[in-house]
């Protein structure tokens, strides 16, 4: 086997272009075909049982964008699924690129991926890009989009929803209501036309579109009915029909995911109603966990105040206590981080790294307002970004070091393979021809006397060791046997053709015979029988070859394969000197970027500091705001109890 | 910088000293913050001409004879989790992958893991892929398969792996990818 495979070197290894031209002139194949791989099997011995399955590269790309996207690396599958745009999946990879592109640059944001749907063949081509595009708010695209998409009612609502995300109120009016009462966008839409007209001020139409809505079979789905009824009653609290709004939020459910909402306009309604006490019993019921929010916090005060209008003072004194020192704690403790740089470092440290468990509990509700706040997460979305970039950066920059390794080194490779070849064949050659001119000049002499055998000996090994050495290839005993009856037909009968030549003839005809070879390769012997049968076959068709073109005058097979060798050898050191060089420029592009990061990373840096310490400062005045309502309160709640009780006083 | 902070406190909280100095520091972190993006985008157009400058290099140097194996894994049984693969070219170590709980559940999801990618000498391979997996809270088990091949020179070889469950055993299948250009 490394026989033939070592033989055939100059057709594996220097003579690419010919193969590469037999390949494209062939059907493009990427496996051996059924015949190749029973050649395979007869020649070698190998045994292939390995099933083949087809799959198109788009797929195959497709899927690997996938598990890029899925498993985080959102670099890499915006990478691939770019590639596949001009693919048979062109909307679906329109979708992953979206899809990885947001999740690439908004971290902060949670985005969805579609882990269940992504490959499910029902998905909806286009549908989720505008989705997506919608619900990263991205209004214009989405429009860009919709005007892809044929009449369809889908593309109407999300190009409805994108005019109303950029204020277009008249216009997404007009096309939200193209949107047919057949579809199960409708109702969304409908909703989505009262909300216009909430944000015209005109309460009346947009009840309208409501009891539209509601008499709509659809309603019942989704939760749709609960969604009505929560912007039903906001409605009605703007009307100031308090009772009416307080019904509606009524209808909604504690396990609704607009439950809180609704809760919080019960609360107020019943407040604004003067049913305090429902309203205490409501909050209790909620149970809120104080701090958790600034509306949190306004239900609290709330609290306090309806205790004061049902004349309970000490629950309410309770309330506004409490609040009082948590607000006294809270102020105290963002006093000390808008102080500290060294604090304000360590949120900006866990900020980036999203490790907002390592901070005590409060400073983990200041760490969920201060991450939520626009300026920061934006900032810190920017830095996460570029440190992916980063990354990728000298992630690419280690695969230009390895190829420009890779090819200095072929080169160097090519080069000297193509001066040993160009040594090795000038030595075969003189050797063919020194025994050429001694049988011409010394025939007689050689054939008699034992001087002469020992000579002919000498030129006979000088023969098999360059024919080994220019090969790479070892020859055995009966090839060496076989070499000295050629040259001694040579020398005897002065020439060497297939019509004089019985030995040479034998077995080039046998091994020009593709039937009789595979006959001979199929016969009961052992493996190394065949494989020595080949190498025979082989080494002597090469031989006798040449010597043929040498009696002839003309040029070797081995000169005429190595001048192709060293012109492909020259033009691959010219495109390899041409590639290394467009390497060094990406390498010094790579540079140019990794710099930019750095002073990216830099002003960041620069930036979040003062940033953080403006919003502690806007938290630490919007609860001094919540303090003078909560001193108030607590002021009104002992004043009552000073007059309920004097000894309160003393107290 | 600390000038531009009290500017900009001015501005939030309506405590204005000077009238035109208020969108100051606004427009000095409105610019900063520009900046950032347009970076952030020129970044991103960077790295795919500079990718895509690479693959077309790449493109033109295989014109030398070139022949890669390509590995990639798929999760046939959805309910198992692969806790590691290793792949060895007789004894010498070509690639391994430790699988974190996400990756798992990306393969669930029918996508691909390209597990290797490289160069790889033509001719005869004996490649020994060994691999952990688990199922529930069970401790890992190990399975061991041999994969031979018999590589030509400038062709591109595409193996899948795909863990399959064959009447209540897991194993590890394989099989040839002809990957068409359609």
């Amino acid at each position: 086997m490394k026989t033939i495979h070592m033989a055939s070197i100059f057709l594996i290894l220097f003579f690419a272009q010919p193969l590469m031209a037999k390949d494209a002139q062939e059907k493009p194949k990427i496996f051996f075909s059924e015949q190749e791989i029973q050649g395979q099997k007869k020649l070698f011995g190998i045994h292939y049982t390995i099933p083949i399955e087809l799959i198109s590269r788009a797929k195959y790309q497709y899927q690997l964008a996938i598990y890029l996207l899925l498993s985080g690396d959102y670099l890499s599958s915006s990478q691939v699924s770019d590639e596949l745009l001009n693919s048979a999946l062109r909307d679906r990879s329109n979708l992953l690129l979206r899809l990885s592109d947001n999740k690439l640059f908004y971290t902060s944001r949670n985005y969805p991926t579609f882990a269940a749907d992504i490959n499910s063949s029902n998905m909806p081509d286009l549908i989720p890009v505008l989705d997506v595009c919608y619900k990263m708010k991205q209004y214009e695209e989405c429009l860009r989009l919709t005007k892809n998409v044929e009449n369809s009612s889908i593309a109407r609502y999300f190009e409805g929803m994108s005019l109303l995300g950029l204020d277009r109120l008249e216009e997404s009016n007009m096309t939200l209501e193209k949107v047919s009462t057949n579809d199960d966008l409708y109702p969304y839409a409908k909703i989505a036309l009262s909300q216009i007209e909430v944000f015209k001020r005109d309460l009346k139409a947009a009840k309208g579109h409501l009891k539209a809505l509601l008499a709509h079979p659809l309603i019942k789905k989704n939760g749709l009915a609960e969604r009505v009824s929560l912007i039903f009653g906001q409605i009605h609290f703007e009307h100031k029909f308090y009772s009416k709004a307080l019904d509606e939020f009524s209808k909604i459910s504690l396990k609704s995911a607009f439950a809180k909402e609704a809760i919080i306009g019960k609360i107020w309604s019943l407040i604004k109603l003067g049913r305090y006490g429902e309203a205490i019993q409501e909050i209790k019921d909620y149970n809120l966990n104080f701090p958790n929010d600034a509306l949190d916090t306004e239900v609290q005060i709330a609290l306090g105040y309806s205790y004061i209008k049902i004349n309970m003072a000490n629950e309410a004194i309770e309330v506004f206590q409490t609040l009082l020192e948590s607000s006294a704690n809270a102020e105290a403790e963002l006093e000390k981080i808008i102080e500290d740089k060294s604090l304000r470092n360590q949120y900006i440290s866990f900020l980036m790294e999203k490790k907002d468990q390592l901070l005590s509990r409060k400073n983990q509700y200041y760490f969920s307002m201060i991450e939520k706040d626009p300026s920061l997460s934006i900032l810190l979305e920017e830095f996460t970004a570029l440190q992916i970039f980063k990354k990728a950066f000298i992630e690419l920059e280690r695969k230009i070091n390895d190829k420009e390794i890779y090819l200095i080194k072929t080169k160097i490779g090519l080069m000297e393979g193509a001066r040993r070849i160009k040594k090795e064949v000038k030595i075969f050659k003189d050797i063919l021809q020194t025994v050429e001119k001694i049988k011409k000049k010394r025939r007689n002499i050689l054939l008699d006397g034992a001087e002469s055998n020992k000579y002919f000996a000498i030129l006979e090994n000088e023969i098999i060791n360059s024919y080994q050495e220019t090969l790479e290839q070892q020859v055995g005993k009966e090839v060496k046997g076989l070499l000295r009856l050629i040259l001694w037909e040579w020398i005897d009968q002065g020439m060497i053709k297939c019509q004089e030549s019985n030995v040479i003839c034998a077995f080039m005809n046998t091994f020009r015979n593709v039937h009789l070879v595979e006959t001979l390769t199929n016969v009961p012997l052992p493996d190394k029988h065949r494989e020595r049968i080949l190498e025979l076959m082989q080494v002597l068709e090469i031989i006798a070859e040449e010597i043929i073109y040498l009696q002839n005058g003309k040029k070797m097979n081995l000169e005429n394969k190595f001048f192709v060798i060293n012109q492909n050898a020259e033009k691959k050191a010219q495109n390899i000197n041409e590639t290394l060089e467009e390497l060094n420029r990406l390498k010094k592009e790579l540079k140019k970027n990794l710099a930019y990061i750095d002073s990216g990373s830099k002003l960041i840096l620069e930036i979040l500091d003062p940033r953080l310490r403006e919003k502690l400062i806007k938290i630490k005045y919007e609860l001094l705001h919540h303090k003078s309502n909560i001193a108030s309160g607590w002021n009104m709640a002992s004043n009552m109890r000073k007059k309920e009780s004097p000894s309160i006083k003393r107290k | 910088m600390k000038k531009t902070i009290v500017i900009v406190l001015e501005c939030v909280f309506g405590l204005i000293l000077v009238a035109n100095s208020v969108c100051f520091a606004e427009s000095v972190y409105s610019n900063q913050e520009e900046s950032l993006n347009e970076l952030i985008n020129r970044l991103n157009n960077n790295y795919d001409l500079i990718n895509k400058s690479l693959k077309k290099l790449e493109t033109n140097l295989n014109n030398y004879p070139h022949t890669t194996l390509t590995m990639s894994v798929v999760k046939g049984d959805k309910n198992i989790n692969i806790v590691s693969i290793e792949v060895l070219d007789l004894d010498y170590p070509l690639h391994s992958h430790i699988y974190t709980p996400l990756e798992n559940k990306a393969l669930e999801s029918g996508s691909r893991h390209q597990l290797f990618r490289g160069e790889i000498k033509e001719g005869g391979h004996t490649l020994k892929i060994i691999y952990y997996w688990a199922e529930g809270g069970a401790p890992p088990a190990k399975g061991e398969i041999l994969i031979n091949l018999f590589l030509i020179s400038s062709k591109n070889y595409f193996i899948q792996l795909s863990f399959e469950n064959k009447e209540g055993k897991i194993e590890l299948e394989y099989s040839l990818l002809s990957v068409k250009n359609r």
